[in-house]
């Protein structure tokens, strides 16, 4: 979801087939660690993270790890050739292809993509995208949904976001958009994370969420 | 020439899905149930303004979904049956008495169902508001707030998150809402 010089993304924590659930501690939105990879480590810990950028991966467990995997070698090998962060736009085109480069054999993952990019004047955007699972991108001006409850996260995030949101508003918004969906979603749930992303900061919080 | 008896097949499709959607929120004192007008058969509107929301009684209103023909001839029924009942007790049939009528007609119709989603909504006895849910076959629940139809995945979850804060809590309702709450709510 986009807000007033902030995103937030957000999801739940299960892990299951079907009907059967496996894990409620599934990190769907690991932490990026592509603003954080450069090419000396020692000059890593005293750059300043400017350039926040998260990716969400619902879909088939094993494709999460996989995909995960190779962006995570994709973006670093950008960092090292560019000698700069990646943009979330770029990010967003580069998840694209990966994907479509399995267009008839697709990886079973429906990408979410929220982050700040940076303007020519030396701003922030907050930036949104979500794909298909061959990586056809919804650049959305509002949010963007993905997973079994997706119907579910549009009808209320339809009904409850509103445009220029301040970080804790939007961190309330997203938060209860995903629970009040989950909740009527027999295959999600079990727990909930969101990470709003702001100008100077993000803020990760984990969520109380209903067990049954 | 063609002497052999080739196989053919017949069918005949008895039901058809006419989209929309209905909902219906108890209050304390008062129930809101609603439904939208288009009739539709696949992408093809067929018609903008068919009505699924049907007064029964001066207290009690019933919303029809999903097969509108099928719709149509329940509420008839529904209709023609609290008529006799009137006229064998010199009263309305009260709210909950309503719901089991409807169990009943759509149980009756087991194994050859009315494909009908209905929500029954209106004010108890006791003058409290109530929203009760039903299934094509019968099974029954009353419910702080319900929503069915093309949109059911939709809506249900943001009645959840709007006008049955505390469904976590309790079974249903003890919402004291007043009306202008529940107005904003469909601004």
């Amino acid at each position: 979801m986009v807000g007033k010089d902030c995103v937030a993304i957000a999801s739940d924590l299960r892990l299951g087939t079907q009907a059967l659930g496996i894990s409620s501690n599934f990190q769907r939105v690991p932490v990026s660690h592509f603003s954080r990879v450069c090419p000396s480590l020692t000059i890593c810990q005293v750059f300043p993270i400017t350039d926040r950028l998260y990716v969400g991966l619902p879909g088939l467990g094993t494709d999460v790890t996989t995909l995960y995997e190779r962006f995570r070698y994709r973006v670093n090998m950008y960092t090292i050739k560019e000698e700069r962060e990646i943009h979330p736009e770029t990010f967003t085109h580069m998840v694209s292809s990966t994907l479509y480069e399995h267009r008839f054999g697709p990886y079973f993952i429906e990408p979410v993509v929220a982050g700040l990019s940076k303007l020519p004047t030396g701003g922030l955007k907050p930036f949104i995208a979500a794909m298909d699972l061959i990586g056809c991108i919804n650049f959305a001006k509002d949010f963007v949904v993905a997973g079994t409850a997706s119907s579910k996260l549009y009808g209320v995030a339809e009904g409850l976001w509103e445009p220029d949101l301040e970080p804790e508003d939007l961190f309330e918004t997203i938060s209860q958009t995903l629970l009040n969906a989950v909740d009527r979603d027999a295959f999600s749930g079990w727990g909930a994370v969101v990470h709003v992303i702001t100008k100077d900061r993000v803020i990760s919080r984990t969520l109380k969420a209903r067990m049954d | 020439m063609d002497s052999i008896a080739h196989p053919t097949q017949r069918q005949f499709s008895p039901y058809s899905d006419n989209g929309g959607t209905i909902l219906a929120i108890a209050g304390a004192d008062f129930t809101v149930i609603a439904g939208d007008t288009r009739q539709s058969e696949g992408y093809s509107i067929q018609t903008r303004y068919a009505p699924k929301v049907f007064p029964l009684t001066d207290r009690a209103v019933l919303a029809v979904n999903g097969f509108a023909a099928d719709g149509n001839m329940f509420v008839k029924k529904v209709k023609q049956r609290l008529e006799w009942y009137r006229h064998a007790h010199s009263k309305d049939m009260p709210l909950r008495a309503i719901a089991r009528l409807i169990q009943t007609m759509l149980y009756a119709r087991r194994f050859f169902p009315f494909y009908v989603y209905n929500i029954l909504g209106g004010i108890e006895e006791d003058g409290t508001g109530a929203v009760y849910s039903f299934d094509p076959v019968g099974s029954y629940e009353r419910e702080a707030c319900r929503a069915a139809g093309a949109a059911q995945s939709l809506v249900q979850p943001f009645l959840d998150n709007q006008a049955c804060p505390f469904i976590h809590t309790s079974p249903f309702v003890v919402l004291t809402v007043d009306n202008r709450d529940i107005a904003d709510l469909f601004q």
